[in-house]
């Protein structure tokens, strides 16, 4: 046993709060440490000073002007049950308050973004005529609803600035490109147009877990962007294209229902809302030696307006 | 019935508070009223308070009654170097000691006292609301616990550090000093 122990454990022996066996170590230890021994007695001389102290006599009126109070009506002193907060409980709870509050005003935004996206686009009676309308460009959530986004100005800008650049170009090729011969340029075109998918899937991959958050389905998409993409990359001609794709059913590719609710929103929110992209790899194979089309095309799939590309 | 527990409360515990506010304070005028309050306090929640837990509830208001007026008027804790004023009070802080009835002797029993109380009145004000309530006041570890909200250990800790530093500030007035 050190020294040190053994003085804590002294100040336990004056108030009886040893073991049998702690008593005992302790007693070993003074047999064999005078400086203990010193400061056992020293403990002791210590307490019968304190204890010699005089007490405090009340003073003969004290409980006759106690009951005076009483009697009174006079009430509990405010301080009495008054107990004092140490800094770090003032730290703590300031933590905890800032915390509650982040946390607050995070549910709050989530869930408005949950409820912009449960809204039925269907119910617009105005959809299919936006629906038509070219692509123009997106416009900030706050200058239309006066709400300031809850993400920086700057990314809220690079997301949608991305976006709609890819959707421009898309439409615009899928205008351009209406019948062609299955070439090599045609095999390089259907490769940019996957890329092209394929970097939107980044685009949103990039967005899971920062703004979105994808379904499975969603995720399970992305992958099969990739996929077709690392086959068309490393095919050149077009019958080792065909036997890659030919096992390739359809793909297709849904922007999250809540791509637009956060950060910024679109005067074509309708159209965008459930924006679809298709490409139904599979009828490649008969189109295969004669020529290639893409068609696009707008409908309604139950309650949302998709757009479709077509490959044939 | 409350009236009689209520008084039985003063008779047992009055003394004890006092001498506690007053070493909490350094001033046995204040002390008096503070010990008061807390009986006053008792009264208003007799009926929340058994009586078996009277002494530790007494105990806890007047360390909150304490450290309320330390920390509003900002007490510069004085010791009782002015003797003369508790000796407006008509009484002996001196136990009655037959051999110590020379001048001299009440002189110097008055100046180691003073050094006592002055030594207690410098431990920090956890390790004092430790050393008061279980070395001066005998109450439990748990009793104490409870009044400073603290665990036990906590108490057991703070009452040895107590007691080094007490031990420290006294010892040339301890006899075992003088004998090694």
């Amino acid at each position: 046993m050190r020294c040190s122990q053994a003085e804590h454990l002294l100040s336990l022996n004056l108030d009886g709060r040893l073991s049998s066996g702690q008593r005992r170590a302790l007693t070993d230890h003074l047999t064999r440490c005078g400086t203990c021994q010193n400061t056992d007695k020293e403990l002791n001389d210590a307490r019968e000073l304190a204890l010699s102290l005089p007490v405090q006599h009340v003073s003969g009126g004290f409980r006759e002007e106690l009951w005076q109070r009483i009697r009174a009506g006079e009430g509990t002193p405010e301080a009495v049950f008054r107990e004092p907060v140490p800094l770090a409980t003032k730290l703590r709870y300031f933590g905890t308050g800032a915390a509650a509050a982040g946390l607050l005003i995070f549910a709050a935004h989530w869930l408005r973004s949950q409820t912009q996206v449960q809204t039925p686009q269907s119910s617009n009676p105005h959809a299919v005529e936006v629906a038509k309308a070219p692509p123009s460009k997106l416009v900030p959530r706050d200058s239309i609803l006066g709400l300031s986004p809850a993400t920086p100005d700057g990314l809220a800008e690079l997301v949608a600035d991305g976006y709609t650049d890819a959707v421009r170009t898309l439409h615009a090729r899928a205008q351009a490109i209406e019948t062609q011969p299955l070439t090599a340029e045609g095999i390089d075109k259907l490769r940019q147009q996957i890329d092209y998918a394929n970097r939107y899937a980044g685009m949103l991959r990039w967005l899971d877990g920062k703004y979105l958050n994808l379904l499975d389905d969603d995720r399970d998409r992305l992958t099969a962007i990739e996929l077709v993409s690392d086959q068309v990359g490393s095919h050149r001609d077009a019958d080792s294209l065909r036997r890659v794709l030919r096992p390739i059913q359809s793909l297709r590719v849904e922007a999250p229902r809540n791509f637009f609710c956060n950060p910024c929103v679109k005067d074509e929110a309708d159209f965008y809302q459930e924006f679809l992209v298709r490409l139904r790899t599979s009828q490649l194979d008969s189109a295969i030696g004669s020529k290639i089309q893409l068609v696009v095309e707008s409908t309604t799939v139950g309650s949302e307006r998709v757009m479709v590309y077509f490959v044939r | 019935m409350e009236a009689v527990a209520f008084n039985r409360a003063i008779a047992e515990h009055g003394e004890g508070l006092k001498t506690y506010a007053t070493r909490m304070l350094g001033d046995g005028i204040l002390a008096e009223d503070i010990a008061q309050d807390a009986f006053l306090a008792l009264y208003r929640h007799m009926s929340q308070v058994p009586p078996a837990a009277f002494r530790p509830w007494l105990y806890r208001v007047t360390r909150n009654l304490c450290l309320d007026h330390l920390r509003r008027r900002k007490f510069k804790l004085k010791l009782f170097r002015d003797l003369a004023s508790r000796d407006d009070d008509g009484r002996d802080p001196l136990p009655a000691d037959p051999m110590a009835d020379q001048p001299d002797d009440v002189a110097a029993a008055r100046e180691t006292q003073a050094a006592v109380e002055e030594a207690i009145q410098q431990l920090p004000v956890k390790f004092r609301d430790a050393f008061l309530l279980c070395e001066m006041q005998g109450l439990s570890y748990e009793d104490a616990a409870a009044i400073l909200k603290c665990p036990v250990k906590t108490v057991s800790t703070r009452l040895f550090r107590a007691r080094q530093r007490f031990k420290a500030a006294v010892g040339d007035l301890l006899p075992s000093f003088h004998t090694h």
